[in-house]
């Protein structure tokens, strides 16, 4: 119980995790100082361990069914200390960094994209890797953006579904990672990892 | 941290004058002369896919090829594609990983087959195409037609396979030269290739589509747009919405051996298989000149006395003995005959089968050194390249005869030189301090078909020009 | 330019019996997933996600700070299977890098902030130059340079990329060494007696 205090000290009052979110622990305890502010996490998303969500500068509201993949930075930097929207089915891969607007359903951001606090996604768009999106912009839905200048182009149909993968990493993750759920003292089944 | 880039600060002159780090030079074994990829000559070994790395090795598989290649690559925006099935109904369709580009986007209709002929375009140019090529066609069966009058001692040099021989622009120089002298032996006269056939030249033409009334009015819609690299990939068709794009061909890739121009041995020949890192022959300059690396040096001053550390590397599997020499005067006559003119095959336009060897004078890149490096008068010996006193921290035998004022520490085919650098007084604060100098080494030649006398190697010292960036000048007050 | 000595703390890193150097700092997870062959350094902040498939190194892997090595994921009709990802000798990756490939040969150099792929496969002796994008799936073959995004060959290597690679990655191993005790960031010059350190 003096862990899950700790843990409350860190990171923030309002942190939220619905039941059925899977959030994962890396190694050293300090870690949950990546979680600050008020930070709501949907049913069924999944958080690797190392990633980072600061809501210093308003609310983050993440929806359900999410996939957010290891050194990705969420932060809420809206200049109206609003809140920042991440709708659900979305795939956040390594290394992205968030500060939009508003995000819709469906999206992939892949590696190392930036999207800036002045951009609303809207649904089915996949950023590619590395590409930076910083000027005021709405994305239209099913946009591809990708290249070396970020070009735009219309996809035919959403991107496919990762639920599958969902499903696979929400059995897998349990038996390596310590897990944060909500109300209860950090779970110690897992088999910590090492080092 | 780049490692190539850490090889561009010792520079090495070519005997045909350009400027090289010593990994991109090679030292022909029976010339004994230093070379480089602008002096030998290349000849493509085989060609193969870059994605499937499939070896494409006679000229039938290469036209089956090409198609299957297009197949698994195609993609209006560059990237790679696979394909994908979809399991109800088994049709396959193109897909771009990179920008989400499907086949099913331009209308192209699925495929039963993995491996299915995804539909050629028509060209609107094809009928002209088709004509120019017929022209072409005939040029080459004449040529053929010639060589076959003695299709014997034509097959005798080229005993391996042929189409890695010839391209569809002739043969590589190295046998376009044997087959001239045979022609020239067989006393053979060719006909006129042109004489058969004759094709028309294009007529330009002033008629042009007007274009449409709302061209200037109408919004544009970015996204539907092609962009300019897009249409100039496919330039026969020119798609003016992206919906009209198409795949296109890829570009296979070719693995070349190298051969030296004066004594026509090979310097550098790969195995065939496109994923074999392995040679057959390799004679790569990394492995016989010997390494000159900078370790460190104190702050470069105009005009003052600096400190500066090499650490030289022997990596051929014989030791070697170094000697340091000034750069002889600039275009003294010394100077100039470290350079060597190169053979050069010349083919005469007006008759293919006709050639001339001209001498090629060396084209000399200039360097100009900006300061002044003090050399160590004695001789240094290298032991040979031993991989495995690499792993064995004792096998210092300190017999070398080494002035502690240069040599700092020696370990295994390692050695440390401590040498007084100068730089030019009139430098400005910021510029390369660049030195060069002369390296005398010794090469060890145990190549028992160039020896003389059959028992004994023969040594044979080789000069290199090396030219060092060593750093750039710092401000006085700094120090 | 010879590399000048890398200086790490000793209590942050963990050595083990085979010579791999394994920072504290970075994150190896499902560790009895992954097999480090020996002489490998993992530094700070990298990511070894063992925990999703099986990670096989060979000798003399350097993987740089914040380095992420996922193994790739591809879809089936019934569901998702993560491959093992296969890393062959003399590989250096640089700063940031994220590697989702299937197979990396041996005496590859990747460079900072690069993405390679999911399922790629970079063949022995291959450059990935620093910030490209190799797409899903594609194959680098040996001796060339890819640049870019999506990265496309730029360069051919030298013949003897393969010695280049290995002296490049040995190298660094023997500069890679402990922080010694006292102050340090002298300048070597002011302090003779180490230049004996720094021969290799």
């Amino acid at each position: 119980m003096v862990e899950t205090e700790s843990l409350r000290n860190t990171s923030g009052s309002g942190f939220k995790v619905t039941s059925g979110a899977i959030v994962c622990i890396a190694d050293n305890s300090t870690d949950m100082e990546r979680f600050a502010g008020d930070v709501t996490i949907g049913t069924g998303s999944v958080l690797h361990p190392r990633v980072y969500i600061s809501a210093n500068g308003g609310h983050v509201d993440i929806g359900e069914g999410n996939i957010i993949e290891e050194q990705v930075r969420i932060n809420n930097r809206l200049s109206d200390k609003g809140t920042m929207v991440i709708g659900n089915n979305n795939v956040f891969e390594v290394g992205c960094i968030i500060e939009a607007k508003a995000i819709g359903d469906n999206n992939v951001f892949e590696s190392k994209c930036y999207v800036g606090p002045e951009v609303t996604i809207g649904n089915g768009v996949t950023v590619g890797a590395k590409c930076n999106l910083t000027a005021p912009d709405t994305i239209q839905d099913l946009s591809v953006i990708y290249g070396e200048n970020c070009d735009q182009r219309l996809a035919n149909d959403k991107p496919t579904s990762q639920a599958s993968q969902r499903e696979f990493l929400s059995r897998i993750l349990p038996n390596y990672h310590k897990l944060f759920k909500p109300n209860k003292p950090i779970l110690e089944t897992a088999a910590l990892n090492s080092m | 941290m780049a490692f190539l880039a850490q090889q561009e600060a010792v520079i090495i002159a070519c005997t045909c004058g350009s400027l090289k780090p010593v990994c991109r030079t090679y030292f022909c074994r029976h010339c004994f002369v230093i070379r480089c990829g602008n002096c030998v000559s290349n000849e493509v070994d085989s060609i193969y896919c870059a994605f499937c790395l499939d070896n494409v090795t006679c000229e039938h598989s290469l036209s089956v090829r090409s198609h299957t290649v297009r197949e698994t690559t195609p993609q209006p925006q560059q990237p790679p594609v696979s394909k994908h099935a979809t399991p109800s109904n088994r049709a396959y369709y193109l897909a771009c990983f990179f920008c989400r580009w499907t086949s099913r986007d331009s209308n192209i209709p699925d495929q039963k087959t993995a491996s299915g002929s995804w539909p050629e375009r028509s060209n609107t140019h094809s009928t002209r195409l088709n004509v120019l090529l017929d022209y072409y066609k005939s040029i080459g069966a004449l040529e053929k037609s010639n060589i076959n009058i003695d299709h014997q001692s034509y097959m005798k040099y080229l005993r391996k396979p042929t189409h890695l021989l010839e391209d569809q622009f002739g043969f590589s120089a190295n046998v376009r030269k044997q087959k001239v002298e045979l022609l020239k032996k067989k006393n053979l006269i060719l006909t006129d290739p042109h004489s058969k056939i004759t094709v028309e030249g294009s007529v330009p033409t002033d008629e042009i589509e007007p274009l449409s009334e709302d061209f200037i009015t109408k919004e544009i819609d970015l996204l539907s747009i092609p962009k300019l690299e897009q249409r100039f990939n496919i330039s026969d068709l020119q798609p003016d919405h992206v919906s009209q794009l198409m795949p296109y061909h890829k570009r296979l890739m070719v693995k070349q051996s190298q051969r030296c121009r004066e004594c026509e041995h090979n310097v550098c020949k790969p195995e065939y298989n496109p994923s074999s890192i392995k040679f057959k022959i390799q004679l790569s300059g990394y492995f016989c000149i010997p390494e000159i690396r900078i370790i460190s040096y104190t702050p470069l001053i105009a005009g003052q006395v600096s400190e500066i550390t090499f650490k030289i590397c022997n990596q051929f599997k014989e030791s070697t003995t170094i000697k340091f020499k000034q750069l002889p005067p600039k275009n003294s006559e010394e100077d100039l005959s470290y350079y060597k003119t190169l053979k050069k095959e010349i083919l005469l336009t007006d008759n293919l089968h006709k050639s001339t060897i001209l001498m090629e004078e060396a084209r000399i890149q200039e360097v100009t050194t900006t300061g002044q490096l003090d050399l160590p008068k004695c001789e240094l010996v290298l032991p040979p390249r031993d991989d495995a006193a690499d792993c064995d921290d004792l096998a210092d035998n300190q017999n070398y005869n080494d002035d502690p004022k240069i040599v700092i520490w020696r370990k295994c085919n390692k050695v440390g030189v401590r040498m007084q650098i100068t730089p030019n007084p009139d430098l400005t604060v910021g510029s390369m301090v660049k030195v060069g100098f002369l390296l005398n080494f010794t090469y060890t030649n145990t190549l028992s078909s160039t020896l003389e006398n059959k028992q004994a190697p023969q040594i044979i010292p080789v000069d290199v020009k090396m030219f060092i960036d060593v750093g750039v000048l710092s401000d006085e007050t700094e120090k | 330019m010879e590399l000048s000595n890398i200086y790490y703390d000793k209590e942050h890193y963990v050595e083990t019996a085979s010579g791999n150097k394994v920072s504290r700092k970075s994150l190896v997870a499902g560790a009895q997933n992954i097999v480090l062959t020996g002489k490998v350094i993992i530094q700070c902040d990298a990511i070894l996600r063992g925990d999703l498939a099986n990670i096989r190194t060979g000798r003399y892997c350097i993987i740089s700070k914040g380095v992420v090595i996922r193994p790739p994921f591809k879809k089936f009709a019934k569901g998702v299977a993560f491959f093992p990802l296969q890393m062959g000798d003399h590989v250096f990756i640089d700063e940031n890098t994220v590697v989702n490939a299937a197979s990396v040969g041996s005496y590859v150099y990747i460079g900072k902030n690069v993405v390679v792929g999911r399922r790629s496969i970079l063949k022995d002796c291959c450059y990935i130059a620093d910030n490209s994008v190799i797409p899903p799936e594609t194959t680098v073959p040996s001796f060339t340079k890819y640049s870019g995004s999506p990265a496309a060959p730029v360069d051919e290597l030298p013949e003897c990329t393969a010695d280049l690679m290995s002296a490049y990655t040995r190298n660094y191993f023997t500069h890679f060494v402990p922080r010694p005790r006292g102050p340090e960031g002298v300048n070597v010059w002011e302090k003779k007696p180490d230049i004996q350190a720094l021969s290799l």
